[in-house]
């Protein structure tokens, strides 16, 4: 809706039925699908952390030294990586993308209380 | 003393880190698995995305029993994550002397059948079950702590695979 069709990305789940190893599996499925290499680079997003997802990327790092795991993942990180990937390697875009994911934690009704006391007249009622 | 048993081939997992410590007021994680107790790299991982506000340990089923045995850990309120009944009964055997036992997560694997959306049991499975139940041991199924306290062996039958 916002970044468009992408490549070279993968969806893998945790399904009810799955254990950690099995999703250990279907991440290496896609990471062969996107022709990552065991030297090769890439960032995985989890929800999580230490969540069985992110445990299952975790787990990748015995074999794949260069890969990346992000939990916490959200919206804001996930543009901030995707749409500025090109040339970037995966250890820049995994800090990228905490930092991104940080700052993009806002509460909104502060925010808006704050800006409508500050508009308010002096002498307003504070 | 020891809080919870849960058997789940997850282990750690988000439901147990967000949900289960602080039902349970565990402020020790053990994990009973001879395998990940000789794995250093697993040992390791699980350590390092362990909540910040809890004591885990990592250690095989015969280490596990000699440290709820050891005094210098009697204070610890632990929960036991073990993977497969099998463990759950030799634990069991080895005096762990726990009445209740909640079964978690158990996935599908080759030749299993299907319990609940969450639970699949082997043959092998099932016989540990049945002997923990006689030897006395109470389970449950609860994924959440708010779950009802349903009757594992009755979802067992429930399922045609006792």
């Amino acid at each position: 809706m916002i970044a468009g069709p992408q490549d070279a990305l993968e969806v893998v789940q945790l399904r009810p039925e799955d254990d950690v190893e099995r999703v250990a599996k279907r991440l290496e499925t896609a990471l062969k699908k996107l022709h990552v290499g065991e030297s090769g680079e890439a960032v995985i997003f989890a929800d999580l952390f230490g969540a069985a997802p992110a445990n299952a990327a975790a787990s990748l790092l015995r074999h794949r030294p260069n890969i990346e795991i992000v939990a916490g993942m959200n919206l804001p990180m996930l543009l901030e990586c995707l749409l500025g990937r090109e040339g970037v390697s995966a250890r820049e875009l995994a800090e990228r993308a905490v930092v991104a994911g940080r700052e993009s934690v806002r509460d909104v009704g502060d925010v808006i209380r704050t800006a409508l006391a500050g508009a308010k007249p002096a002498g307003g009622d504070g | 003393m020891i809080r919870h048993v849960r058997i789940d081939n997850r282990l750690v997992h988000g439901q147990v880190v967000v949900t289960w410590l602080q039902a349970e007021r565990a402020n020790t994680i053990m994990v009973a698995n001879d395998g990940i107790a000789a794995d250093e790299f697993q040992k390791t991982m699980l350590l390092a995305v362990k909540p910040p506000s809890v004591h885990e340990v990592i250690l095989s089923v015969d280490e596990a029993l000699a440290y709820l045995k050891d005094p210098a850990h009697a204070n610890e309120q632990v929960f036991m994550l073990v993977k497969e009944p099998s463990d759950a009964l030799r634990l069991h055997r080895g005096g762990l002397g726990v009445k209740t036992m909640n079964v978690g997560n158990m996935a599908f694997a080759a030749g299993s059948k299907r319990v609940t959306r969450t639970v699949f049991v082997t043959a092998r499975d099932v016989a540990a079950f049945k002997d923990l139940h006689d030897e006395g041991v109470e389970l449950t199924a609860r994924m959440m702590p708010t779950d009802r306290r349903n009757d594992f062996m009755q979802l067992l039958a429930e399922a045609k695979v006792l």
